[in-house]
């Protein structure tokens, strides 16, 4: 097959224009500002840097800023890759044809607060914590809590169809935005909701059109505003986490905790043996935790203190009438308010022969599992991996799994389930590059072998994933219709080209 | 014996622009790459302003890795390196610190960095725009320090302090010629308490700016210091300036080990002579203030208690705390050494940024506990006219004592 | 597994050992490590208040 279209080069006139629309301050061409704009926190080959750094960096600072850059790459032909908080960990922002990197973090104000039809109106560049900082003074809150909390941005979490982890108490990121601006790949600005309304939570009007726009990757379009629906602040927020002997034992559990229809629980979150072994290497919580100790639940509740109160009763019972040990204030505590930042520090790595300490990177492989296939999933996904640390020791290593109650406002059934992989980028080259690809692809396998998704949370998008998804996950025409609308949106494939194979829709033969 | 020692020696290798990055300084930036949380980003005061992560603490570090990989030269990183504030946040937020720091006894340390990158360029001749500014305050400050006696301790001339004692106020030069009302109100708050001190003839010069550009010529500086403090006879040394307790703290001891007296900062001094009943606070000061806490003290030394303590013992004050976490996200702008020379402008909205936040608490004063932000502050308010004065929380303990400074 | 975690400072560090070949450690003190797990301490109590009014505790 063979690409129909051609992209322009950047050159003078066009950095000219682009400094036109945002101002000299706002264009960046110099290298070191686009290399560091050339990866997100997925793993990262860094013995191909120079392939994914974009030709220029673009800071846009308005809506009109944003459609009139478009325009000009939709006129010259030059591929467009929006980058948020550039903490997606499914390579959504990294550039794979070069080109501008649209980089909205300057787009930032909180619009409207609407205190009675409870809404926050922002733009894409606001980060959730700072959004909070604001709304916690009214009482509010928007309970969107992501590993990346304290630095990911509302646009970013929109455009890779984000997941919280107390989604199972206050939604995910789809469930909690009610209407968008966004501009299409020509330039063009249109609203997108539910319905035509700008704050409605429920309409059956028209088609779906709100949700084409969410969890694209950024091929599609750029979102420039944002309408979200926000929660009353909760009074009590209560962890607790249980200790099991076995995997099996939490396995179990974890069944009893997310079918008890307690409405309060934020989060059930399993660690597996592995990932209780991986805690125990450096984590000041889990070191002193005694042996028979194999297995970890995480809780946390969320609500009125009226609410909690009772449930959090009846979550011990269920626990304890299992032979769960609770683990205490102090780690539970501790643990819950450290979740952003503790499982993931690049000095946890271990070159498994020497137990040297190996700066790496974290890459969590995720996938929508159901509850049933979480131990053959659990079992398969080590194998792949203990079979590749094995051969490079050094450049991976298992940091163990987490299972998270995964579905929206209630806790049970499906599990975003995820294998935490240390890699040492530092060490990659072409053959563990490969090896790494060939992985992941692995691990997408099994997923698709108990029907389930490759991504609860991060999006299909990295190599090594994307085959999987678009030629099995996908495979029953929604790939097709996918290509389809890609090419009535994109006609000539600037925003991010390359992801999802999209290019497919753009070929010939 | 208060010393905070974090020290990477190999930061003391020079990068040249023509030669490889080192494979420490390499691991020591990947380190940071590696995490790519970016935890290091929206509490940085530089980024909540111009919302670049190029200048920020992962910016740099991944900048240093791309001129390690041939990406970059390191000549072209002479302004980007510019865009700091030496306020610390970036580096203690990080995980690598924050989480992993105690455990693996190595955390990120990105103000010592960006401290030697600058100083690496100046080095190898690659000067940033504005930079005659920052030789013209070092130029000052040199005449400062080749002032006579009588000029040097002019700001407590009325005063009659000795030149020497165990117990010594450490007055540099920013002090001693600029932000002066700021050590004398220590001064007299001290002699009113009953505490014997001396101040020495003529200190070395402890310019950030001269850190970051001459080491030898700083360290030569830092030596003059020590010895004329121990010279004096100084068992205690008191000092006023949160900059100048950095480098006593901090800084001194990496290169000079264990300094040969304590050190302790005027607010946990007064903080004790308070508790002590050494100084009573009788006169009402009516106002309502919240408390601006500096970079130096709250995200390098773990000082944010003794100025809180203090505020809550002055009577008739009406308080609002903004907590020291929620601080890290804070600056006055002018920054730890040649921010403000190098960038007025940001440095102004930095400052702005930080008033309208003190305004939005509903007070009338921004109590301060560092000369830099009272002399960055006041200007920014002067210009800005945003409706709340700065002012040193030491001229208030000073009034509630029913002191005339 | 828990391989060579020491108790120095009445804090679990690393096994020297174990940063000798990768990466080594730097010159870190006593008093600067106490600093930063108190600042973590402080952060992780920041941290929940940022998401509820109060911590709950467990039932008796």
């Amino acid at each position: 097959m063979t690409s129909i279209l051609k992209y322009g080069t950047i050159d003078d006139k066009i950095l000219e224009e682009l400094r036109a629309i945002v101002g000299d301050e706002n264009v960046f061409t110099e290298p070191h500002h686009r290399a560091i704009r050339a990866s997100v926190p997925a793993p990262f080959p860094l013995h191909k840097w120079s392939e994914h750094t974009p030709d220029v960096v673009v800071l846009p600072g308005s809506t009109q800023e944003v459609s009139e850059v478009l325009k000009i790459s939709n006129k010259y032909k030059i591929p467009v890759v929006p980058r948020g908080g550039a903490t997606g960990l499914a390579d959504g922002a990294m550039p794979l044809r070069k080109g501008i990197i649209l980089d909205i973090k300057r787009m930032c104000e909180i619009l409207e607060i609407d205190e009675v039809d409870r809404t926050v109106t922002v733009q894409p560049g606001i980060n959730m914590q700072e959004l909070n900082r604001v709304l916690e003074k009214l009482g509010l809150w928007f309970p969107d809590d992501p590993a990346s909390y304290p630095v990911a941005v509302v646009g970013g979490r929109v455009g890779t169809g984000g997941w919280s982890l107390v989604g199972a108490f206050g939604g995910h990121v789809p469930d909690l935005v009610l209407s968008m601006e966004v501009v299409l790949p020509t330039g063009d600005i249109i609203r997108v909701g539910n319905g035509g309304g700008r704050k409605i939570r429920k309409s059956s009007v028209g088609y779906r059109l709100k949700d084409l726009f969410i969890g694209h990757q950024g091929t599609l379009g750029v979102v420039t505003e944002i309408t979200l629906d926000v929660f009353p602040r909760p009074e009590v927020e209560f962890p607790a986490f249980f200790g099991y002997n076995s995997f099996e034992h939490a396995y179990e559990n974890a069944f009893k905790m997310t079918t008890s229809g307690l409405r309060t629980l934020g989060a059930v979150v399993i660690f597996d043996e592995e990932k209780v072994e991986y805690l125990r290497r450096d984590d000041e919580a889990y070191i002193p935790q005694p042996k028979s100790i194999k297995s970890i639940i995480a809780t946390v509740m969320y609500g009125t203190e009226a609410e909690v109160e009772g449930a959090k009763k009846r979550l011990f019972e269920i626990a304890e009438k299992d032979g769960a040990i609770y683990l205490g204030e102090e780690l539970s505590e501790g643990d819950w308010a450290s979740r952003h930042d503790r499982y993931a520090l690049p000095l946890h790595g271990r070159r498994r022969s020497d137990w040297q300490v190996v700066p790496m990177t974290w890459h969590c492989e995720d996938a929508a599992i159901n509850h049933s296939q979480l131990p053959y999933v659990r079992k398969r996904w080590h194998e792949i991996a203990s079979r590749y640390i094995e051969q490079y020791d050094g450049v991976f290593d298992d940091w163990g799994m987490f299972m998270y109650s995964n579905p929206p406002f209630r806790p049970w059934g499906d599990y975003l389930t995820e294998i935490d992989i240390g890699i040492n980028e530092l060490a990659l080259d072409e053959e563990t590059w490969e090896a790494w690809v060939n992985m992941k692809r692995e691990i997408a396998e099994v997923v698709i072998e108990v029907e389930g998704s490759i991504s609860a949370c991060h999006g299909g998008t990295r190599e090594g994933d994307v085959e999987v998804c678009v030629r099995q996950e996908l495979k029953d025409g929604q790939f097709e219709l996918m290509k389809k609308i890609k090419k009535m949106l994109d006609p000539n494939n600037i925003m991010n080209p390359g992801k999802y194979m999209l290019d497919e829709a753009y070929q010939e033969g | 014996m208060v010393e905070l020692l974090s020290y990477k020696k190999f930061y003391d290798e020079p990068l040249k622009k023509d030669e490889p990055v080192s494979e420490e300084i390499t691991k020591d930036c990947y380190t940071v790459f590696a995490c790519r949380h970016k935890f290091c980003r929206e509490v940085c005061p530089v980024y909540q302003e111009l919302r670049n992560e190029s200048y920020t603490s992962y910016g740099f570090h991944a900048a240093l890795l791309s001129v390690s990989r041939g990406i970059e030269s390191l000549g072209n990183m002479k302004e980007t390196i510019t865009y700091c504030l030496e306020c610390g946040a970036c580096e203690l937020r990080c995980p690598n610190t924050l989480f992993g720091g105690d455990f693996y006894k190595r955390r990120t340390t990105t103000v010592d960095l960006v401290r030697k990158i600058r100083r690496d360029l100046i080095a190898e001749n690659e000067k940033p725009n504005n930079w005659g500014e920052v030789e013209k305050k070092i130029d000052q400050y040199k005449k400062y320090y080749n002032s006579s006696p009588e000029e040097i301790r002019q700001w407590a001339k009325d005063l009659e302090i000795p030149t020497t004692g165990d117990t010594i106020l450490f007055v540099d030069y920013f002090t001693a010629f600029q932000e002066t009302v700021t050590v004398r109100t220590a001064a007299q708050i001290l002699m009113k308490a009953g505490v014997k001190f001396g101040v020495i003839e003529r200190p070395g010069l402890t310019l950030g700016e001269l850190y970051e550009t001459n080491f030898d010529e700083w360290l030569a500086h830092a030596k003059e210091t020590i010895e004329a403090l121990k010279s004096a006879g100084a068992k205690t040394v008191i000092v006023v300036n949160p900059h100048e307790y950095v480098y006593l703290t901090r800084e001194y001891p990496k290169y000079m080990g264990s300094l040969p007296f304590n050190v302790i900062f005027i607010t946990e001094y007064v903080a004790k002579l308070i508790e002590n009943k050494k100084i009573k606070l009788t006169t009402e000061v009516d106002i309502k203030a919240t408390y601006h806490d500096p970079c130096a003290l709250n995200k390098f030394s773990g000082i944010w208690e003794s100025p809180r303590k203090i505020i809550e013992s002055i009577p008739g004050l009406e308080y609002t705390d903004e907590d020291p976490v929620s601080q890290w996200y804070n600056c006055c702008g002018n920054g730890i050494a040649s921010f403000k020379e190098l960038h007025p402008e940001l440095s102004y909205r930095i400052g702005t940024s930080r008033l309208r936040k003190a305004a939005d608490l509903g007070v009338q004063y921004l109590l301060l506990g560092c000369p830099h932000c009272k002399d960055q502050l006041s200007e920014v308010q002067t210009k800005s006219k945003i409706n709340v004065e700065p002012i040193h929380l030491l001229e208030i303990v000073a009034k509630a004592m029913g002191l005339e400074v | 597994m828990v391989r060579h975690a020491i108790i120095k400072y009445g804090h679990f560090m690393v096994d020297p050992d174990d940063m000798q070949d990768v990466i080594r450690q730097q010159e870190l003190n006593e008093e600067e490590i106490e600093r930063i797990v108190k600042y973590r301490w402080m952060y992780l109590d920041w941290m929940h208040k940022r998401f509820a009014d109060k911590v709950v505790k467990p039932p008796e």
